[in-house]
């Protein structure tokens, strides 16, 4: 168990340094095993803090991040007396910061895919909401099918290295892996959807393929939850 | 021409102890820890996080590079270190600092502490 703690905070490493070292770093910990795991444990959490501090754009963006905080404490001090507060819900649109990023935590992308996944027809919008809680990326894909809908699913093994970006959405019976890149403002890869065995073809084959471009958004409605079927 | 060794100096206990443990030959991480420990007798411990943040560092300063493994049949996931000419140097250069303040630390301990009017 606490071998795999030890292993989960070296995953929260950032990227280039976990490539570089989480493995040596885990056999050392396995040399070392029994001998003050919970030392070991506390020394890979400050380098972990360490690493994450003196990364380039850390502190810029905590920095923007406290701005963003503190724009956000005065727009609700000067909004809320004005409002009616129903009980238990309040909505409040966020204040854009003069970064022009809707929120510094939260990145919304939207643009159009050309391609031949099926459910979608040749082409189509998309849209792409990125959060970052500090620690680890989340985020949730959503493309117009033959319905007009929006639907969506969130994003799987999410890689943030640099200006690359890499993540895998399930969508109905495929999986589909999107690669690309952020390149002055936009962001442009590929996408591969492969068939995950639920229907339509054997597992792993490759349903559908195409590339994508899309720049970064504001907030948009709530679109569906669910991607249409691969048919 | 004199090199300008001042911006690195003084060292970090860790970077200290990490160039000195690669001084006498090239070592992977664990073996780094190791000798960290029998060097200071068991009183400095690094963990393998403080290694490798340093260890990154010193890369980075060219003052430490990754060498091949001494022999194709050990664990893959040892990588091997070993100490460059700026990192030689750098360290000489601390050792000097440190022996003086370790010249004068002793010069000043051995007089005796001024007295207290009764």
């Amino acid at each position: 168990m606490m071998r795999s703690l030890y292993r989960s905070m070296l995953r929260l490493h950032p990227p280039g340094f976990r490539r570089q070292y989480a493995e040596e770093m885990l056999w050392i910990y396995d040399e070392t095993a029994g001998a003050g795991a919970i030392s070991l444990l506390a020394d890979g959490f400050f380098s972990l803090v360490r690493q994450w501090l003196t990364l380039p754009g850390t502190m810029t963006l905590a920095a923007a991040g406290f701005g963003g905080a503190m724009q956000m404490a005065l727009f609700l001090v000067m909004t809320l007396p004005m409002m009616s507060l129903s009980p238990g819900v309040l909505y409040v649109r966020r204040p854009i910061l003069p970064s022009g990023m809707p929120d510094v935590s939260t990145v919304r992308f939207s643009g159009n895919w050309v391609g031949t996944l099926r459910s979608t027809g040749p082409s189509g919008p998309m849209e792409l909401i990125l959060f970052n809680n500090g620690a680890a990326w989340t985020g949730k894909l959503y493309l117009q099918g033959q319905d007009g809908v929006m639907h969506g699913g969130p994003l799987e093994e999410i890689h943030v290295d640099g200006d690359a970006l890499r993540f895998r959405v399930e969508a109905g019976d495929a999986y589909m892996t999107f690669s690309g890149h952020l390149r002055q403002g936009k962001l442009t890869g590929i996408l591969e959807a492969t068939a995950n065995g639920a229907r339509f073809a054997p597992k792993g084959r490759k349903v559908g393929e195409g590339t994508w471009v899309m720049d970064r958004a504001g907030a948009r409605r709530q679109p569906s939850d669910s991607l249409p079927r691969q048919a | 021409m004199t090199e300008d060794l001042s911006p690195f100096l003084p060292l970090s206990p860790a970077t200290l102890h990490i160039l000195l443990a690669l001084a006498g030959e090239d070592r992977h991480g664990y073996g780094i820890m190791q000798e960290v420990a029998r060097q200071s007798e068991g009183q400095y411990k690094l963990g393998p996080g403080t290694l490798y943040d340093n260890l990154e560092k010193l890369m980075n300063l060219a003052m430490v590079e990754e060498t091949p493994r001494p022999s194709p049949n050990e664990d893959s996931r040892r990588r091997y270190y070993r100490l460059t000419g700026l990192g030689r140097r750098t360290l000489t250069a601390e050792i000097a600092r440190l022996d003086t303040v370790v010249r004068e630390a002793r010069l000043r301990l051995r007089v005796p502490s001024p007295r207290r009017a009764s």
